[in-house]
């Protein structure tokens, strides 16, 4: 759901973001190389992985990305394809759990998913559709170089299920140095909603958002709802909420709801109001930061976008044109506090090419390679900060890494069914505030099926 | 390199399907004298078979499957819940706006190019779209419906025509009161050619003397039309009604590209895709197809009836 971001953004900003804004002509920023080093550290790892043997033939793969970020996440691999003769055929879907679930239920699944929701890996799990990975890494290892909050999403029956690909920082908040005046970063939430209002008054729309993005529209929304719920309730309530344990009724889901309403449904907060949250697409909503005059100061989004923009829209330079600080605590006792997303790697038919491959992904040599991309921050606690190719990656990967709680996006860990409700209550929500009560309601009737299983 | 057992298995196969006809027809004819009550059964046979493993075989199972996962608290769900109430209003909608439509546009499109030069070119530009698959054609109409705030340069078509005239820009798929009428007219836009074929086929087949009568005892063109076109053109309306009648109720790809549902557009073929592939819930989706097919089935009868009564 999450990564659906990472899909899009390839196809939608080339279009939409090119062509409305930037900077004042220049160039867009190439894709960064892999240091030569790097890629032979990798290919040894691979060689190791596949137990010194060309195994040769193809391993299929499915995931979601497209685009210059496909290109970026298959470019991880050409160590591994060049060392073990191993050819990786990737599959792109926008629709990747539903594709997952009919590929399954008619016997003919990929050997590997690349998938963006942890929930899902821990449904197969348990229906016993993955194998498992006990066997096949060095356990030991793998405890020691994932963060154990990671591990236990897709561990299942005591087993391991999946490997983290990467991890985003999600709930950055983003503006242009070069016009937002606001604080930054900002003590609390408090502060920020002042500054904001005083913007509102003079005026300006302080924040963009955007809704809309396919079959996962609403997602973006998601990521508001979920920090603010992380930033004023913690992470314990947090926690007890994704796993079903929390009514959605309940006062602090509520609250959550209503601080994202109180900018996405208020024209005075959100550029081109509520309409244009649920009809902007994901991808071209940040446009409004560079506009002339600026449409507006502040954007939610992970921490691919400084440099999915820079590498898209002409003349913008991380860190002088775009610039972010994490979202800030509502409760100054929360700070700290961070969700993260990211694709788990998980394997669906055991064979040598399946394990090596396994084997391969949970090496340090292959995570500075994800590092190295420019696109994502590596999951594996072992990735070397200096692997790092663009200075927003490499704070938002200190961000990561200082942070006092990690958290997993709530959207991706709970069951499919969930999820989807969530989203589609989200949308409803927006376009019409007056049924809050409603959608928790439905919500809360949706959490009694969802978990049932 | 093919495998000598694929090799065997086909010429197999090429030697047992007409020995298995033969073999039946020379059956067949043993039994004729003897036991004339069953030879209709032993030449259906060979129809009936692939029906029932094809079609009843699996209708009985989604039926079996509703009732043992969850029992009648599927149909209770039917019954009870807002989604499903939604999506069947939504369905109506697209039962009488895309059949109406497209009725409408195919009958006008045939009459008016019926006896012009430019027949061919005309028809072709509505004949046209039923050429693009559903998906395209909703990602095409995506373009056209694109919302703008107001102030800002429209890049959808529709609204970009609406500003330069002075008007608001319209959030076609989100606003509740337009969503639905412009997700409808996306699936008149790709099947009203399919209309327009049919109808103007059978406008054809219209003996000329009829009209030549009508026109000595003194009929106007909207009499010849009333009183002599439509009733001849009777038996294909009502199949072309059936037959658009039944894809509406099968409406699904425009609104999975276009809205996935969302404010107030689902549809029930779309929420059966999501309890079966999202939700995994087998009894759900199964009760979902029970009463698809029981909402379909008395517009089959008619279409069957009408398909009888044309052949006459």
């Amino acid at each position: 759901m999450r990564t659906r971001p990472l899909i899009a953004t390839t196809a939608a900003l080339l279009t939409t973001l090119a062509a409305g804004c930037g900077g004042t002509g220049g160039t867009t920023q190439a894709p960064p190389a892999q240091a030569a080093d790097r890629l032979q550290a990798a290919r040894d790892a691979a060689t190791l992985a596949a137990g010194g043997e060309k195994l040769g033939g193809t391993l299929n793969l499915l995931g979601v990305l497209s685009g210059p970020q496909l290109d970026a996440y298959l470019g991880t691999f050409a160590p591994f394809e060049e060392a073990t003769g191993i050819k990786i055929k990737y599959e792109s879907t926008g629709d990747v759990f539903a594709v997952l679930q009919t590929r399954i239920a008619g016997g003919n699944p990929p050997d590997v998913v690349s998938n963006p929701s942890a929930g899902q890996v821990a449904q197969l799990a348990a229906r016993g559709e993955l194998v498992p990975l006990d066997g096949i890494l060095n356990m030991a290892k793998a405890r020691a170089d994932y963060p154990a909050g990671l591990l236990e999403l897709s561990t299942v029956d005591g087993e391991l299920h999946g490997v983290f690909y990467n991890t985003a920082v999600q709930g950055l908040v983003w503006f242009d140095p070069k016009t937002y005046q606001g604080p930054k970063p900002p003590a609390s939430w408090d502060e920020l909603a002042a500054w904001a209002e005083k913007t509102s008054a003079a005026g300006t729309a302080p924040w963009c958002v955007g809704l809309e993005s396919g079959p996962s529209s609403g997602w973006p929304g998601a990521v508001w709802i979920e920090e603010f719920v992380l930033q004023q309730a913690g992470p314990e309530v947090y926690t007890r909420w994704w796993k079903g344990e929390l009514p959605w009724t309940a006062p602090e889901i509520r609250r959550a709801f209503e601080r994202f309403g109180a900018i996405a449904t208020d024209a005075a907060q959100v550029s081109g109001g509520p309409t244009a949250v649920l009809t902007t697409d994901f991808n071209s909503s940040p446009q409004g930061l560079f506009a002339d005059p600026p449409a507006c100061h502040l954007h939610v989004q992970a921490d691919f976008l400084g440099n999915a923009l820079a590498q898209t829209v002409p003349g913008v330079v991380p860190g002088t044109d775009i610039d972010f600080f994490p979202f800030p605590p509502v409760d100054p006792a929360r700070a700290g506090s961070v969700e993260i997303s990211g694709e788990t790697l998980a394997l669906l038919k055991d064979s040598p090419r399946g394990r090596a491959f396994m084997r391969y992904v949970a090496t340090p040599e292959f995570s500075a390679l994800v590092a190295g991309t420019g696109q994502w921050i590596a999951a594996n606690r072992r990735t070397p900060l200096e692997a790092y190719t663009s200075v927003l990656s490499r704070r938002a990967a200190g961000v990561y890494a200082d942070a006092k709680t990690v958290q997993y996006a709530a959207q991706n860990a709970m069951p499919l069914a969930m999820t989807q409700a969530f989203l589609k209550a989200v949308l409803a929500y927006v376009g019409k505030p007056s049924t809050l009560d409603a959608q928790l309601a439905g919500l809360e009737r949706a959490r009694a099926a969802a978990y049932k299983s | 390199m093919v495998p000598t057992t694929r090799v065997l298995a086909a010429l197999a196969f090429t030697a047992a399907v007409p020995a298995l006809v033969l073999g039946w027809l020379w059956l067949a004819g043993r039994v004729e004298g003897r036991l004339p009550r069953v030879v209709p059964w032993l030449w259906l046979a060979p129809a009936l078979l692939p029906v029932g493993v094809f079609l009843a075989w699996p209708l009985a199972n989604t039926v079996w499957l509703s009732l043992r996962d969850g029992g009648l608290d599927n149909y209770r769900y039917l019954a009870t819940s807002a989604e499903v109430h939604t999506a069947l209003r939504n369905n109506l909608l697209w039962l009488v706006l895309l059949t109406g439509g497209c009725l409408l546009v195919g009958l006008v499109v045939a009459v008016l190019t019926d006896k012009v030069r430019y027949e061919a070119v005309a028809k072709a530009a509505v004949v046209l779209p039923t050429a693009i698959p559903f998906v395209a054609g909703a990602v095409i109409w995506r373009f056209m419906y694109q919302y703008r705030p107001p102030g800002l340069p429209q890049t959808g078509t529709l609204n970009a025509v609406l500003t330069a005239a002075g008007a608001g820009p319209v959030a076609w798929l989100v606003d509740t009161r337009t969503n639905n009428a412009a997700l409808i007219g996306v699936g008149v836009w790709m099947t009203a050619g399919f209309a327009t074929v049919i109808l103007s086929a059978a406008l054809k087949a219209v003996p000329p003397e009829l009209h030549e009568a009508a026109r000595i005892d003194g009929a106007g063109a909207w009499q010849a039309f009333r009183h002599v076109t439509l009733p001849e053109l009777r038996p294909a309306i009502v199949v072309t009604a059936t037959l658009v009648a039944v894809s509406a109720f099968k409406a699904f790809d425009i609104v999975y590209v276009m809205t996935n549902g969302n404010y107030r557009t689902d549809v029930i073929a779309n929420l059966m895709y999501r309890q079966l592939f999202v939700d995994q819930d087998y009894g759900r989706a199964s009760a979902i197809a029970v009463l698809l097919t029981l909402l379909a089935a008395p517009i089959l009868v008619v279409n069957a009836r009408a398909t009888r009564g044309s052949l006459r």
